[in-house]
């Protein structure tokens, strides 16, 4: 079950992740999401709260401080692992499409 | 000018669309929402356009003594993300912020269902289910007195009053199941397509059934104070019971909550000071009532004189009723006891007239008789087949030789259009049931010597009919 639900990551989950790469804090996620983006995407702190609680309890991220209630965290090696797959999965898609658009000579 | 407002709010627990919507009016009017409870308060501020969201906690409960190490993290995000907390109450928090285009709390709609749906199974959906069958059972069982003995049950006015209460609980949770299991699968569907839904409310309709709930209760109270001095009493002792069992336990809660006990201990404590109440103040008052009725305290009968008998202590009313022996037959005995009793609701109204001779003054006939009148008419054929049937309510099918049951006779000497004389064991009896224009009478003649003759069927029908 657990494997399913992050076998494909949502947009938010990713750059979530993604912003993990380096230790960091709830508000500092938020806004990094915000800036990799360039507002593209938008993670609230009713959803990021609900990820990171997701992340921590599969074990793809964890806990490196906590100053008072700010906490950071940072990927774990499973964290990276599903980076890369989605990463892959991704540039799968990318590839696929250009082959097929390029293929066809541009037509849909 | 007063700081303060409460209101009482009968939201769906997942509506936070319509929650949302309701603290924003408020806000634009200068109210600010400042604690939940069974009454929200809200605090006076300037009007302000306010943007409110509304999100839930599933971990947490009612009863927890204070906010889980969870929600304190939760609500530090928020307050990051430019929210501010507003209340919390149990699973549900309600934040606001000041910002013109916020980014919302929730930006995952599939999370966003998913966590609505934990907090209801938690909270609501249990206890709603709880109510289904607590209803459905009440009402069976209100069906099955009616059944039994249908003109008790339309004289009185417990009996339809909780059935109402009981149908709108049914209905209420019914109806808050219903949608919620509506707005969950539409909800689904959307997210799977990152779209959000909005919730909807029934707002009027929950409003409107309180209402109408809370009327019923006020009707059967004034008719119950206005009806005999039981009446009144019940509904005092019925009000102290839910004041005191409602003291108690929020008494309870308190206290357990300062001296920050788990939810588990919590719950099961609330709920048993809960429990323990409402027994304790139901044995008290039902035992005030046994002593009350003991002692006469209850008597709406005039008494007007006590006498020893066979070792006993009897009393002697003197009721006025309409229908005398006196006016049926040549008796020179004057110790008569007559009894009147009225059951009145606005179904149908019951006179019940009894008069006896003293015990130990042997050899007087006893007259007893009812009148029902069907307050609607459509309830007239009910109360006729009812008051047919009161005979056969002991039949014995292993011995129909020895059965009682009401036959047609003549109704003309009693001026009604339909008569009826009990027969029991095959042999004619001096009980009659006789049916007139909008009342029945039901007519016992009990020791009396030889038949009911025609000149005694004519006083009945010149008083009774």
């Amino acid at each position: 079950m657990a494997r399913e639900k992050f076998q494909t990551l949502t947009e938010q989950m990713f750059y979530i992740l993604l912003c993990l790469g380096e230790e960091r804090c709830g508000a500092d996620i938020m806004a990094q999401v915000t800036a990799v983006t360039h507002g593209r995407v938008a993670v609230g702190p009713g959803t990021l709260y609900a990820l990171l609680e997701s992340f921590l309890t599969e074990g793809m991220i964890r806990e490196t401080s906590s100053r008072g209630r700010k906490r950071s965290y940072i990927l774990t090696d499973k964290g990276w692992e599903a980076l890369e797959n989605e990463y892959r999965r991704l540039s799968l898609v990318a590839e696929d499409y250009r082959r097929v658009v390029a293929g066809e000579g541009g037509n849909a | 000018m007063r700081e303060y407002k409460y209101r009482m709010e009968t939201f769906y627990l997942f509506d936070h669309t319509g929650i949302q919507r309701h603290l924003e009016e408020m806000a634009a009017k200068g109210w600010l929402l400042d604690k939940l409870g069974h009454f929200w308060r809200y605090r006076r501020i300037g009007p302000q356009a306010l943007h409110f969201a509304v999100t839930y906690f599933p971990e947490a409960s009612a009863y927890d003594p204070e906010p889980r190490e969870g929600q304190w993290d939760y609500q530090e995000l928020c307050r990051d993300a430019g929210w501010t907390h507003a209340a919390t109450q149990g699973q549900m928090q309600i934040f606001y912020t000041e910002a013109e285009d916020p980014v919302p709390l929730e930006t995952d709609p599939q999370l966003q269902v998913e966590n609505i749906h934990r907090a209801m199974w938690r909270s609501t959906l249990v206890s709603a289910l709880g109510m289904l069958g607590v209803s459905l059972l009440q009402i069976w069982m209100q069906w099955r007195t009616y059944s039994r003995d249908p003109i008790d049950w339309l004289c009185g006015t417990s009996g339809a009053m909780a059935c109402l209460c009981w149908i709108t609980v049914l209905a209420l949770n019914l109806l808050n199941l219903a949608d919620y299991l509506r707005w969950h699968r539409w909800a689904q569907a959307a997210a799977r397509e990152g779209r959000f839904t909005p919730t909807f409310s029934r707002r009027r309709f929950q409003i409107a059934m309180l209402t109408l709930v809370f009327a019923a209760l006020l009707l059967w109270s004034i008719s119950s104070i206005t009806g005999s001095r039981l009446g009144t009493l019940s509904v005092l002792y019925g009000l102290a019971t839910v004041i005191v069992a409602g003291g108690v336990t929020t008494a309870v809660n308190k206290i357990l909550k300062h001296q920050k006990a788990s939810a588990m201990t919590n719950r099961w404590g609330t709920a048993l000071a809960a429990g323990l109440s409402v027994l304790v103040f139901f044995g008290w008052s039902t035992a005030e009532i046994i002593n009350g009725v003991d002692r006469g305290w209850f008597e709406d009968s005039q008494v007007v004189e006590t006498y020893t008998a066979y070792g006993m202590t009897w009393k002697v009313y003197g009721d006025p009723i309409p229908l005398r022996i006196e006016d049926l037959l040549d008796t020179d005995y004057d110790r008569w006891s007559t009894k009147a009793e009225t059951y009145a609701s606005l179904f149908m109204t019951l006179r019940g007239y009894n008069q006896a001779a003293r015990t130990g003054d042997p050899d007087q006939p006893r007259l007893y008789y009812q009148v029902v009148k069907a307050n609607w008419p459509a309830l007239y054929g009910t109360a006729e087949n009812a008051l047919r049937k009161t005979a056969e309510r002991h039949n014995n099918p292993d011995f129909p030789e020895f059965w009682r049951y009401y036959a047609p006779t003549d109704p003309a000497p009693w001026g009604a259009l339909r008569a009826y004389q009990l027969q029991e064991g095959g042999e004619p009896n001096t009980d009659y049931l006789l049916c007139y224009q909008d009342h029945l009478v039901l007519i016992q003649f009990l020791d009396w010597e030889g038949e009911v003759t025609p000149a005694q069927m004519a006083k009945v029908r010149e008083v009774l009919g």
